[in-house]
């Protein structure tokens, strides 16, 4: 009898507490359409008020797309490079180059009849440079750029505080002068007052700028259909040249090394084990399959960021034709928000996906506003601007792909608060130190300087991708080492 | 649950389908090679280019 009454008390607990849980989906769910409700509230209201706000939407809503792609592939570059040097695991990595791959392959055709927005940065050894800052910087942060933002649409605070350090530091490093200045050569100090720049920039005071308009400009900016003698927008330039040598041959190079050194012997004992024989080019080309589409999840979100990238640039040049614009600047400027705009009148408009320059936009907006001038610099003065974060374009897309990233997770029953310890919150800070300054120093994250360039077919993508496996190369032996050390310091304690 | 996540998909789709037919159009009406593509043999002389995007900013004038 006590057990009966037992039982059925389990049995009513059981109940009880998948109730509680089914009501807690319930209230994610609600969250996620009211999410959805309002950003489709921000764009028709807009939209109502002035026809031109539809360009922001369009911002808006492909960072939708891609904030719910991040957030379903996990495509989180970190994760991808931590677990292959930390436990040889390839997965995400592998996913993350066929989404690459993916990508060039959508943006080919549009590349061919020359409807791309995309410009190839200037190629030189500071790429590499800069993708070593940016690699340690998130293997110390525990999150790239782009998964920052999806993560924060999670609910990690972790990533918020990565997103700040990475924002304030990119502001502050685009602008210091004074006793940086000592550091530059005075090769660069020449070639930058060679430029001409107006004199509101002060070119000569600033390292970043003398960085940017003494060396960095004096790169060539190519694609690989240039190297080749092709022109970029053009059917064998696209497709030969940029898809082909650009992103086919060193993709399929890499995968195989990572087949090679991380894939192949798991492989071979596996199917030993279930009584198959690998031999032969055959054997190893299933093995190579095999680890192919070992992510499937990745690549399928891969394959749909291709599209959108694709799409989104597609529309926003169609938008500028009808508008009869090549920058956003003029449009603010239509609306009435001149605030904030460059010297040339222009604000960051890049026509497809990027992620850092409108995070350091947001500080550069903050610091202008407190009385610290952010103008006089080549970043924020000369190019970007500094619009006011509630009418600046890019900003759009990165506010709505952490809500995109917020929707899935909430659906998904993914999506929890999670609180940073002293511990987490410094990591998050320093690896956003280093990440700001790899965006800074190499143009663009590892979305702008690294995913959306080798698919465009630009040789900086892949030195920059250099870089950054080697930093954080540094950065997993560098967290080896701290967590070693730590763990000898807490057995010492306990007198083990 | 799984009803309402193809809501959100319809949604997103609806907003990002009204934008492409918003966009996409008016590069047809002055033809890719007008907005720098390469659509066709004869239709890449800087001249023509610029007299379209020219065409275009004018219209744009009278409707403000």
């Amino acid at each position: 009898m006590q057990q009966q009454v037992a039982s059925v008390a389990t049995a009513d607990e059981a109940v009880a507490k998948m109730t509680l849980e089914e009501e807690g989906r319930r209230k994610k769910r609600l969250w996620a359409q009211g999410l959805l409700g309002f950003f489709a509230f921000i764009s028709v209201g807009t939209y109502v008020y002035n026809e031109y706000y539809i360009y922001l939407s369009v911002y808006l809503w492909f960072g939708m797309i891609y904030g719910m792609c991040l957030q379903y592939g996990k495509f989180c570059f970190s994760s991808a490079f931590r677990d292959l040097f930390a436990i040889r695991v390839p997965r995400m990595l592998v996913g993350i180059v066929i989404a690459t791959v993916l990508f060039g392959v959508v943006s080919a055709p549009i590349t061919a009849i020359g409807l791309s927005t995309f410009h190839a940065a200037p190629v030189s050894s500071h790429a590499v440079i800069a993708g070593v800052f940016f690699g340690i910087g998130m293997v110390i942060a525990g999150g790239c750029a782009s998964s920052s933002l999806y993560k924060t649409g999670e609910g990690n605070l972790n990533a918020l505080i990565v997103i700040l350090s990475l924002s304030l530091t990119q502001a502050l490093f685009a602008d210091v002068g004074g006793w940086a200045n000592y550091f530059v050569p005075e090769a660069w100090t020449q070639s930058a007052l060679e430029k001409g720049l107006p004199a509101s920039i002060n070119v000569t005071d600033g390292w970043v700028d003398q960085y940017l308009a003494g060396y960095v400009w004096n790169s060539p900016a190519l694609t690989y259909a240039q190297v080749l003698g092709m022109k970029t927008d053009s059917v064998s330039g696209a497709f030969v040249g940029n898809l082909l040598v650009g992103i086919l041959i060193p993709a399929g190079l890499l995968l195989a090394l990572v087949y090679a050194l991380y894939w192949r012997k798991g492989y071979r004992n596996k199917q030993k084990k279930a009584g198959n024989v690998v031999s032969g080019l055959g054997g190893e080309l299933a093995g190579y399959w095999s680890m192919i589409i070992a992510n499937k999840r990745t690549a399928i979100a891969g394959l749909i960021l291709g599209i959108a990238c694709a799409l989104h640039m597609l529309v926003m040049q169609g938008l500028r034709v009808k508008f009869g614009f090549k920058n956003a600047g003029v449009l603010l400027e239509r609306i009435g928000w001149d605030y904030g705009l460059s010297v040339q009148g222009t604000v960051f408009d890049p026509g497809y996906w990027y992620v850092t320059t409108q995070e350091a936009q947001w500080v550069g907006w903050t610091l202008q506003k407190m009385g610290i001038n952010n103008m006089d610099n080549i970043y924020f003065g000369f190019v970007n601007g500094i619009p006011n974060p509630a009418i600046n374009p890019a900003d759009w897309m990165s506010f709505s792909l952490i809500g995109g990233a917020a929707i899935i997770a909430l659906y998904h029953d993914e999506f929890k608060f999670k609180k940073p310890t002293w511990e987490t919150a410094m990591w998050s800070i320093i690896g956003g130190f280093f990440m700001g300054i790899g965006a800074r120093l190499g143009l663009g994250c590892n979305v702008g300087a690294f995913f959306v360039r080798v698919a465009n077919g630009d040789c900086s993508g892949w030195l920059f991708g250099l870089g950054m496996a080697g930093g954080a190369y540094l950065g997993v032996q560098f967290f080896n080492w701290w967590t070693e050390k730590k763990l000898a310091k807490e057995m010492e304690s306990c007198g083990l | 649950m799984k009803s309402d996540l193809w809501f959100v998909f319809a949604v997103t789709a609806g907003f990002l389908g009204f934008l492409m037919g918003y966009g996409v159009p008016p590069m047809q009406e002055v033809g890719i090679a007008a907005v720098g593509g390469h659509g066709g043999a004869a239709i890449e002389t800087t001249a023509e280019t610029d007299a379209a995007m020219e065409q275009f900013r004018e219209l744009q004038k009278l409707t403000e």
